[in-house]
């Protein structure tokens, strides 16, 4: 038997979490496709409504749910009654950590995408229904833009899935907190090594404001920075804290329950 | 099957177990007795792997808990005192938790609910009342078919007739391979159900033997109220008499127990004179 990772153990492991979690998210999803509905319903009275709007909506609730989701997606091994049932259950670490993984990423993508795409629907027969609108759905096919937003919901997950096997409690607030801490932090590093090399390599090389050659170098530069930007929270900041995240998880024991 | 050696642990600063030496073999039903805050509840949670020993070596069932390995997880069932249950019927929970343990016997578990008086389609756990819970965790526990039964004051919640049956399933379900480790202070719920013992008093074993171990060496005796024999070691007085415990001589016929008053003259001596 592999010990760390087991395909039935973790399909098993999906169809626990899905049945356990099922009636919250059918919800959940009601709720938010009754109030796409309804806006639309009070707004289409004159025009469909534009498939950019349902671009909007998918925006917010992506990031919305998600953030919400994802920081509360390892509750029950933050509480005293359910931390039990989640460390005595026979899986893997890895498994429990992966089926968790996959839902707030994966998972809540396709039905933020489902929701959106049928509210799009049935809004759109109603408004034709009512007002002879023609149909307007919301185009998850639009690669380039659907695509953006799932990147920039992507560059967030790992920081409050990290906050949500970390914190025990208050974890949105705690995980915004650190990041604005973080952020500080590196904007002091970030000036002073500015000051450092930027100011002082100015004066030393008695720059002028005017040196053309000086701004080439630094727009060839800042193409150079963007670029280790995008390595660093796409991929460098995201591993790191969804591995912190494992080995979070890896060493719970029932007295971190609250 | 479960060897514990010069286990130590501590929350925060408060020593619960201090250099604790166990070992427990397959086919016995062992009563973890003590006080409370004795540190028994911190035993089961360490031997589950709930919470990881400081110092001191552990293998249950060739295994280290801490590692919490899918193997070891899926033949240990543990009910610990508190405990929550999820907002679906018994039909869907067995369904979906049966599967993550190989051993489980639908026959038996079927068995144990009716022996409990419960149903497969009845209302959801989440809304069953605390002994119901408690009922159903024991059938669903005792039909899992794993080498380690942990049971954290099994008798809780239970009425009288529960009580009484929660002893008869118990006792046959026990199979020769498996160790069941019941951990309670109510002495009186377990008698005719655990052998052997182990007491536990303020972080360290002080006994651990079978109820035969310890009727060869000690006699309980009922005698009038008066003076205490000189060769009494522990005395209790119960209505109209006073039980004492004495060392049993040759001649002396093997005497009863009562685990009561076993478990107060072993917490008074802290251990068996031997």
């Amino acid at each position: 038997m592999n010990q760390y990772l087991n395909t039935k153990r973790l399909l098993r492991l999906c169809r626990k979490d899905y049945y356990t979690t099922r009636r919250q998210i059918i919800l959940a999803a009601a709720t938010i496709g009754a109030f796409i509905f309804l806006i639309g319903l009070i707004g289409g009275k004159d025009r469909p409504v534009s498939p950019s709007s349902y671009n909007s909506y998918f925006t917010i609730i992506l990031y919305l749910g998600g953030i919400i989701t994802t920081a509360a997606i390892f509750k029950d091994r933050h509480d005293r009654d359910s931390i039990h049932n989640w460390l005595m259950l026979p899986a893997s670490t890895l498994e429990k950590y992966l089926v968790r993984f996959l839902f707030s990423t994966v998972g809540l993508i396709l039905i933020t995408l489902i929701t959106v795409w049928l509210s799009s629907f049935i809004t759109s027969l109603a408004l034709f229904l009512l007002y002879g609108h023609s149909f307007s759905l919301f185009n998850f096919t639009d690669k380039r833009d659907i695509w953006l937003i799932i990147q920039g919901y992507l560059a967030l997950h790992p920081f409050f899935f990290l906050g949500a096997a970390w914190f025990r409690k208050n974890q949105i607030i705690k995980t915004l907190l650190t990041l604005f801490i973080i952020q500080i932090i590196l904007s002091f590093i970030g000036g002073g090594l500015g000051y450092m090399f930027l100011i002082r390599f100015a004066m030393e090389n008695e720059f002028y404001m005017t040196d053309q050659t000086f701004f080439n170098d630094i727009m060839i530069s800042g193409k150079n920075i963007a670029l280790m930007a995008r390595i660093l929270f796409q991929l460098i900041i995201p591993v790191c804290c969804w591995t912190t995240a494992y080995f979070k998880l890896k060493k719970a024991e029932v007295k971190d329950g609250i | 099957m479960i060897s514990i050696k010069n286990l130590n642990f501590s929350y925060d600063k408060k020593k619960v177990l201090n250099k604790l030496d166990l070992n427990l073999k397959k086919g016995n039903i062992y009563g973890l007795l003590g006080r409370n805050g004795a540190g028994k509840t911190t035993l089961l949670k360490l031997i589950s792997g709930e919470l990881f020993q400081q110092k001191g070596s552990m293998q249950v069932m060739s295994h280290n808990p801490a590692n919490r390995t899918p193997s070891f997880l899926s033949d240990i069932f543990y009910i610990p005192e508190e405990f929550s249950l999820p907002a679906m019927t018994i039909q869907h929970y067995v369904k979906l938790t049966s599967p993550f343990y190989p051993g489980f016997n639908e026959i038996r578990f079927e068995k144990n609910l009716r022996e409990f008086e419960l149903s497969r389609k009845g209302e959801k756990l989440s809304k069953m009342s605390y002994g119901q819970k408690k009922k159903f965790l024991l059938a669903f526990g005792l039909a899992a078919g794993t080498s380690l039964l942990l049971l954290d004051e099994p008798t809780n919640g239970l009425d009288i007739p529960s009580k009484t049956q929660f002893r008869r399933t118990v006792a046959s379900a026990l199979g020769e391979n498996q160790i069941f480790l019941i951990s309670t202070h109510q002495v009186r719920d377990m008698e005719n159900l655990i052998d052997p013992l182990i007491i536990i008093n303020d972080g360290e074993i002080c006994l651990n033997a079978s109820l035969e171990q310890i009727s060869q060496e000690y006699v309980m005796e009922q005698i009038p109220k008066g003076d205490i024999p000189p060769e009494a070691l522990y005395c209790e007085s119960v209505p109209g008499a006073q039980i004492i415990i004495r060392r049993r001589l040759p001649g002396d016929e093997e005497s009863a127990m009562d685990m009561e008053i076993l478990f107060n003259f072993i917490i008074s001596t802290r251990g068996l004179n031997r």
